[in-house]
């Protein structure tokens, strides 16, 4: 039939194309200079490298007829491998850049300008916000006795 | 039939150009300056393995290759997951 054949050759040129896609992420990775640069090339390598090729291979699953009846099976394997990628990588991703800004690991490269940085709280502003928060006097008051935890 | 032929012809290319791409992701993974470079190119292995994996479970017609690249995808959100959790909280709880 003209339509499997037409949803066949879509399969196969995703699947083409994601292993393309991965190959121009994998030499990105090895080349790229700091990490955050890298993760624009993970990126690639899980959206187009991963995604890409698993929905293809869910589309020539579906029309594949040496595999028989289990031809659906393997279509809804690999329906759920590409959703669950697309919603897992970004997550991770964006997590380990987190960790990484955040715990302050390795070198920082040299920047222009850090917004995030300058939009931080000051260490002496922290100690002051958990007073406020906490109830504390500050350190000119008297401190007065209260039983914070019978009183709630 | 001739389509067929077309496409083990695909997937043969695909297998090599992904082979490749595995070789380059671990030397990032064994060279990485930082941890955190080590666990990216762990991640876009894990990911890209689980999509080689569906496609070798069509290639040798078995589906039982396929059904481990779902725990190899989840697999690979529990590291990240996990080393975020230990760096920034100095612990992993759950």
């Amino acid at each position: 039939m003209i339509i499997e054949d037409i949803i066949f050759t879509i399969g196969s040129v995703a699947i083409l194309l994601g292993a393309v896609y991965d190959l121009i992420a994998a030499i990105g990775l090895l080349r790229f200079g700091d990490f955050y640069m890298r993760t624009h090339a993970a990126t690639i390598g899980t959206v187009g490298g991963a995604v890409l090729p698993v929905f293809g291979a869910g589309l020539v699953a579906l029309v594949y007829h040496p595999l028989g009846a289990q031809r659906f099976f393997m279509a809804g394997i690999a329906f759920t491998v590409g959703v669950l990628i697309l919603l897992i990588a970004p997550t991770g991703t964006h997590s380990i850049v987190s960790a990484v800004y955040f715990g302050r690991i390795g070198k920082k490269p040299r920047l222009v300008v850090d917004q995030l940085e300058e939009d931080l709280p000051k260490r002496k502003d922290v100690v002051e916000l958990v007073r406020e928060h906490e109830g504390l006097p500050s350190e000119g008051e008297e401190r007065e006795f209260v039983f914070r935890r019978m009183v709630r | 039939m001739n389509v067929e032929v077309v496409f083990n012809e695909v997937l043969y290319f695909a297998a090599v150009i992904y082979t490749f791409a595995f070789v380059l992701y671990g030397i990032r993974a064994i060279k990485g300056p930082t941890t955190a470079d080590i666990i990216l190119a762990v991640d876009c292995l894990s990911f890209d393995m689980a999509a080689f994996m569906v496609i070798l479970g069509i290639y040798f017609k078995s589906i039982m290759l396929a059904s481990g690249a779902i725990i190899l995808a989840l697999w690979a959100f529990m590291l990240d997951i996990y080393y975020t959790k230990y760096v920034l909280y100095g612990e992993v709880e759950v």
